[in-house]
């Protein structure tokens, strides 16, 4: 037996001995008003935090001097490390946990006062009583949406398509030729896509409806309707985003590739009108569709989002096509294509990376916008998401935080789906270096 | 090319087809307010074959969108769900419709004093009023069974009450919505009113001498009698309420069903007991009416839906089926046996209206700021907030 | 196929025989010609169809005119082919010019006015009163105080006004056969009757109803009333002759008209128009004026907040992504897959989510806080103004942080490796070489990176409008400009808030000092980083 393992069995007994004492003498925690304290609990955290580093690292330490003595020092460091960063994955994630929890909470509300008994965390209140957990806030919002039965279907379908391709990109590491694996991949990927299109396309304001007393439809209350406001969202912001990638990319190609006179010029005005804060100019903006009848209307806000988007996009394209050698346009154009003909074999195949990420731009940028479209669209069945979870938190006092939690929680899972689906085309452009300014 | 164009004619065509002769009408309401209206207007529609659409929209937002598209045509003919003190904007923006001669002398002899003050400018009426509503007393009767009869009493109880984490007597105290009460109660006043009788936004009384004691009054609340603990808000109000520890509150029928479902049911309505030397105490109170907009294209029409909307029988369904108290007399009369409803009519006997002229808006930044800094310490100055307050209202 | 010399410079490759020398003046105008053509094809197509469809909606237009541009730079293109640079840029421009450029124009323009909720051109209701006397071009009014021009710009001077008769005529009808209504007596002289309202007992309320067509005592009803209405009780709807005069000052009661009123006219009632106009820099003396009370302290946190969460964001940023940088440590894909989830949140969400946690009584960071004894009592997030800030830099960290560790994460693996080992061979120890090696590398990097996210933050609207929405009040401040307000949610607040006001003007005055601060910001990113810095115009 290696003495540092021997070590490393001791440096655990002295760290759970030094924890178990310091949880013994940690004296109860006392009652201030709505608060439970610890007195000096700080102390006894950060002691105790560092009691965990120290024997990690030492363990780490320890373990290495048996393993390669040379890079021991590394080890620990590493240790430490990975107890450094879970620490603030931790930090980034309580808030995160606390929405979870409170969006499964019988309570509407964050303003309880926590029970007596249970866990200390509990009892304190930095964590959500689960003895009321339940799904009574998801049954509320969710309540009064009837899908049709080939919606239902396509939910399914979409489901379905989701888990092979899940299923297909874990498998891809252990097949030997992932590349046969890849056009089931892309046929799912795509079920995935026309089964949501169709989804959008297809929830309607008439299937949001109660029945009252007298079992009579009714609409449904503003606070029931969010499936339509995460689908009105994603039919604007979707719309947005393609709208950007079609209209863009012929001028920031324009911009990257042709020397013409006012070409500099018109690049700063695409440049500094984007600089503009867009929702002031929302008196304009207002009349302007107003003349254009396309007020409360999709059409309207897609069109007001566009402007901006637009500029932003073009500059982007610019910024990668200018990284990318013209080698195979020329070759193309010695080859007898035409500018435009390169353009659209070319250069559009090669983009497909950029484009999306123009497109997840800007579709999650619209997503959180709210000034333009609580202006443009007045009636509910027109809300986003971002005004429809406005209105949780803007009646005339209370906020009925169960609620906004539960549908914070839905509204955020499409955002969360596809950032997560296409994230290394997102942040790969900033990791590449692709994105200038 | 030509092909498509023909079809994009005929789509355009049937598109403008839809549209036929009726009514738009916007409402801030929801749930059971909304279900209620949804059977007025089908009744509406049957008894004058108009047909009418609802477009529901966000309450915070309906007035800014209102001031903004009525004049561009865009507006729906009728805005129902209006506070009455948003009424004087309206108006000045020429986005409010007067309705003097929709009043006829049967229906003001009926109409809640208060609720008619409130949409009246200048002598002329520019809404119809639905119901009316604002804070009294609510007390949990599991705690305070015997009701306190004087505001001395009521403190005592509450002091009684208050220990650890139960508290006696707590309201949302930084709100001048709430706090106006005692500002008001102690002889402080928002607007003076002139000769004819309309409000006069020169002449402040929030920084008089009876103001001045108001706020003390509320100071002590937090610090010499120790009721309310700092950082109180709306929600830590209503929370504590909502889970028993809190006794008694001063709040508005619009919390009453969440308190029911969470569970409060033995619940008092009356109005904040008089102090010592009877003086009652008076608050602000709302009224929510219809709005009918001056740009209408149907106007007829629009006018017959919102005396129809505003009709008494109308507002007894309403009580019955929402518990709002009905701004009808003889409505209010049909339905006190609920006593909610009663004790809420009953606080708001006294109440004030919240002023309805433009210059309320440029109020409650500067008051809600000096209650902040009057709440926040022992030591704070409430007449130098007050004056201040007083000055920035004045100046803007 | 020719060989294609991958070695030459890419700017080589580009097409400079299509740059013809045909000035940017020549092109605009072509391509403007084609716009307005289009323009006037969209519209007479538009007002053609009018005629036969009357419903059709405006955005018809845009259609027609679409198609018609299409025809229009086809030919153009066959005539002068110098223009084709132009036609890949084009739809970005129209887009860019009609749903960015022409709004951000009108808000400038808005600027040097006195626009506002309740200066809006309409006629004021409210203002709605008596004329008791007219003696030539002077009335005499009732109320003087609902009439009162004191926020209009030169009070009543200039301000038009309707001056009108009754329109309500009580009288008595004495059969009502369907929609065919018999009068005791015809309506008066030389008025016509627009209206009926006959009483109806059933529900307390007169029954209103257009009148179609008039003869004598007869009218006919656009629609029959209800309920059986009590024909001595009938209002009729008169027209209420309108006309309009502009007021030349007004005196007490008295008001000047520029003009004296018809013979005939019985003038009854009057009411003035909310007119709006040309403030000239009023708006910017206006911010001027608040310099102490909102511009000053605004415009120093905006810059505060902006830097620091900018620098709090890189420190931060920087060191997670150089311990994750770390080549010996496991699990890296997954802890950065884990540590971007609140770039994947939907900030109006989680910015809302932040609202609750910072409670005071109930919010979940106060009890963390709370029960490990950090603090004696409780901190006023929201209600109080450096706790306050700093909770907006404490979310705007959380908000920031993936970004920035992303961007890091990025520039570090750009630095080559051998550097490090050659480092190392130096005898350079891992501090040592993180100052010497990645540091002044990673700062090349990120100077571009953290000037876009001051640039950013400067304006970050959602932050501050979801978190705290600008409050608390503060006792230096206004009630637009309180203890976190940044400039542009104060202008936020002054254009769309200020519950008197709705002043547009002033919101779009001060939406230009904020861009000019931003377009300043963005020349200094642009001088560092070169970004602009080619040649203008080859």
């Amino acid at each position: 037996m290696n003495r540092n393992y021997l070590s490393m069995a001791g440096v655990v007994a002295a760290a759970a001995t030094l924890l178990t004492l310091l949880v013994a003498t940690t004296p109860p925690p006392v009652t201030e008003e709505l608060f439970l304290v610890i007195p000096r609990g700080w102390i006894r955290f950060l002691g105790g935090f560092g009691v965990v580093v120290a024997a990690l690292s030492s363990c780490a330490y320890l373990y290495g001097r048996a393993r390669r003595p040379a890079r021991a020092g590394q080890y620990a460091l590493t240790a430490g490390t990975h107890l450094f960063i879970w620490l603030v994955i931790g930090l980034v994630f309580y808030p995160v946990v606390y929405l979870l929890s409170v969006s499964f909470n019988r309570n509407n509300s964050v303003a309880n006062i926590p029970p007596k008994g249970g866990n200390l965390l509990v009892r304190s209140g930095v964590l959500p009583d689960p003895a009321e957990v339940s799904l009574v806030q998801y049954a509320k919002v969710l309540s009064d949406t009837h899908l049709d039965p080939y919606q239902w279907g396509l939910i399914v379908l979409a489901t379905l398509a989701l888990s092979t391709l899940l299923g297909l990109r874990a498998m891809r590491k252990r097949v030997d030729n992932p590349y046969r694996l890849e056009r089931y991949q892309q046929l799912s990927a795509w079920g995935i896509f026309l089964c949501l299109v169709a989804l959008v396309l297809s929830i309607q304001p008439g299937h949001f409806y109660a029945l009252n007393r007298a079992g009579e439809q009714i609409p449904a209350s503003s606070e029931r309707m969010i499936v339509l406001y995460i689908r009105n969202t994603l039919l604007v912001s979707g719309t947005t985003g393609l709208l950007a990638v079609l209209l863009s990319t012929t001028a920031g190609y324009a911009f990257a590739r042709m020397r013409f006179e006012g070409r500099y010029q018109t690049l700063l005005t695409f440049v500094f009108v984007q600089m503009f804060p867009s929702f002031m100019a929302l008196v304009a903006i207002f009349y302007l569709m107003s003349y254009l009848d396309l007020l409360n209307t999709f059409v309207g806000l897609i069109l007001a989002y566009s402007g901006a988007a637009i500029a932003f996009s073009s500059w982007i394209f610019k910024g990668y096509l200018e990284s990318v050698s013209p080698s195979l346009e020329e070759a193309a154009m010695v080859d007898g294509a035409t500018r435009w003909g390169a353009f659209w074999r070319i250069i559009l195949p090669i983009s497909v990376p950029m484009l999306l990420f123009i497109f997840l731009l800007q579709f999650i940028g619209t997503y959180s916008e709210f000034i333009l479209a609580n202006t443009i669209l007045i009636g509910q069945e027109h809300w986003t998401v971002g005004i429809g979870l406005r209105q949780f938190s803007s009646g005339r006092f209370d906020t009925q935080w169960g609620a906004l939690a539960a549908s914070a929680v839905l509204g955020s899972l499409p955002i969360l789906l596809i950032f997560y689906s296409f994230q290394e085309a997102l942040t790969g452009q900033y990791t590449a270096g692709g994105v200038k300014g | 090319m030509k092909k498509y164009l023909i079809v994009l004619v005929t789509l355009f065509a049937g598109l403008g087809l839809a549209f036929g002769q009726g009514l738009t009408v916007w409402t801030t309401w929801r749930d059971l307010t909304l279900e209620w209206f949804q059977n007025e207007t089908a009744a509406f529609t049957e008894a004058f074959g108009v047909p009418v659409e609802i477009v529901r929209v966000d309450f915070a937002q309906a007035q800014p969108d209102w001031l903004l598209s009525a004049p561009a045509g865009e507006a729906g003919d009728l805005l129902v769900g209006v506070p009455h003190d948003r009424i004087g904007e309206l108006a000045a923006a020429g986005v409010a419709a007067n309705m003097t001669s929709f009043a006829t002398a049967d229906f003001l002899k009926d109409l809640s004093e208060q609720a008619r003050v409130g949409f009246t400018i200048g002598g002329k009426l520019f809404a119809l009023p639905m119901y009316v509503e604002g804070p009294a007393l609510i007390v949990n009767a599991d705690l305070v069974p015997e009701a306190p009869a004087t505001y001395e009493e009521l403190l005592a109880v509450a002091q009684e009450l208050t220990s650890g984490d139960s508290f006696g007597f707590m309201y949302d105290s930084a709100n001048f919505y709430f706090s106006y009460n005692w500002l008001h109660t102690f002889g402080g006043f928002v607007f003076g009113r002139d000769a004819q009788g309309d409000l006069d936004p020169a002449e402040l009384g929030l920084a008089n001498e009876g103001a001045i004691r108001g706020g003390e009054a509320i100071k002590a609340l937090r610090h010499e009698l120790g009721l309310i603990p700092a950082g109180t808000d709306y929600p830590t109000v209503t929370g504590l309420f909502s889970e028993g520890a809190l006794a008694m509150t001063y709040n508005g029928p619009w919390e009453i069903e969440n308190f029911r479902n969470a569970g409060i049911t033995n619940l008092k309505v009356m109005p904040i007991p008089p102090l010592a030397d009877g003086t009652p105490f008076s608050g602000f109170m709302g009224v929510q009416g219809v709005v009918l907009n001056p740009f209408s294209k149907n106007r007829a029409d629009a006018a017959n839906f919102t005396k129809w909307l505003a009709r008494p029988a109308a507002q007894v369904s309403l009580a019955q089926l929402s518990g709002r108290i009905p701004a009808s007399g003889s409505a209010l009369a049909q339905v006190n046996d609920d006593p909610v409803i009663a004790g809420f009519g009953q606080a708001l006997l006294n109440a004030e209206p919240m002023p309805n002229i433009p210059e309320m808006g440029s109020v409650w930044g500067p008051m809600g700021t000096a209650l902040t800094v009057i709440l926040e310490s022992a030591d704070s100055d409430v007449a130098g907030s007050l004056t201040q307050a007083a000055s920035e209202i004045l100046g803007n | 196929m020719k060989a294609i010399d991958l070695s030459r410079d890419a700017k080589e490759f580009l097409p400079r025989a299509k740059s013809t020398g045909v000035s940017l003046w020549r092109s605009l105008l072509l391509l403007f010609a084609a716009l307005a053509s289009a323009s006037l094809m969209g519209a007479v197509g538009f007002l053609v169809l009018r005629l036969v469809v009357p419903t059709a909606p405006v955005y018809t237009s845009l259609v027609f005119a679409l198609v018609s541009l299409v025809l229009i730079l086809r030919w153009i293109a066959r005539a002068f082919d110098w223009i084709m640079p132009w036609y890949y840029v084009l739809p970005a421009i129209v887009f860019l010019f009609t749903f960015t450029f022409f709004p951000v124009i009108m808000t400038f323009v808005l600027a040097f006015t006195d626009y506002a909720g309740t200066r809006n051109g309409e006629l004021n209701i409210k203002s709605e009163t008596r004329v008791l006397e007219v003696d030539g071009v002077v009335l005499t009014i009732e109320n003087v105080r609902n009439f009162d021009c004191a926020d209009l710009r030169n009070g009543c001077s200039g301000v038009r006004t309707l001056l009108y008769a009754s329109g309500n005529h009580p009288t008595t009808a004495t059969h009502l056969d369907g929609t065919t209504l018999t009068l005791e007596e015809p309506a008066p002289a030389g008025r016509s009757v627009l209206g009926v309202e006959l009483y109806l007992p059933d529900l307390g309320f007169g029954f209103e109803t257009d009148v179609v067509a008039a003869d004598g005592a007869t009218l006919m009803l656009e629609r029959a009333p209800p309920f059986p209405p009590d024909l001595e009780r009938t209002t009729l709807r008169l027209d209420r002759d309108a006309v309009t005069r502009t007021m030349l000052r007004d005196e007490g009661a008295e008001i000047t008209l520029n003009s004296p009123l018809p013979d005939s006219f019985e003038v009854e009632a009057i009411a003035r128009y909310n007119d709006f106009g040309w403030v000239g820099t009023g708006n910017f003396r206006t911010i001027l004026r608040q310099a102490t009370s909102a511009l000053i302290p605004i415009f120093t946190w905006n810059v505060l907040f902006a830097v620091t969460t900018v620098i709090v964001n890189t420190v931060a940023g920087v060191f997670l992504a150089v311990l994750l940088n770390n080549p010996d440590l496991r699990f890296k894909a997954l802890y950065r897959t884990l540590l971007i989830v609140p770039w994947a949140l939907p900030n109006i969400i989680t910015l809302q989510v932040w609202r609750g946690f910072l409670n005071q009584n109930f919010g979940a960071v106060n009890r963390l806080l709370m029960l490990f004894d950090v603090t004696d009592t409780p901190i006023n997030w929201l209600g109080e103004m450096w706790p306050a800030r700093a909770a907006v830099l404490l979310v705007n960290l959380w908000l920031g942080l993936p970004f920035m560790m992303t961007a890091t994460l990025g520039a570090l693996s750009a630095i080559p490796r051998e550097l490090y080992e050659a480092a190392k061979i130096d005898g350079a120890n891992a501090w040592q070489s993180f100052w010497g090696v990645t540091a002044p590398l990673l700062r090349t990097a990120l100077i571009p990176i953290t000037l876009t996210g001051f640039a950013f933050n400067f304006n970050n609207f959602n932050v501050i409008f979801l978190l705290t929405d600008g409050g608390p009040p503060v006792s230096w401040g206004t009630s637009t400009a309180r203890g976190t307000d940044i400039l542009i949610s104060w202008a936020y607040n002054e254009a769309f808030r200020s519950q008197g006001g709705l002043a547009y003007g002033l919101g779009s005055a001060i939406s230009i000092v904020i861009f000019v601060i931003t377009v300043a910001v963005s020349l200094v990113n642009f001088r560092v980083t070169g970004a602009l810095r080619e040649e203008p115009n080859t």
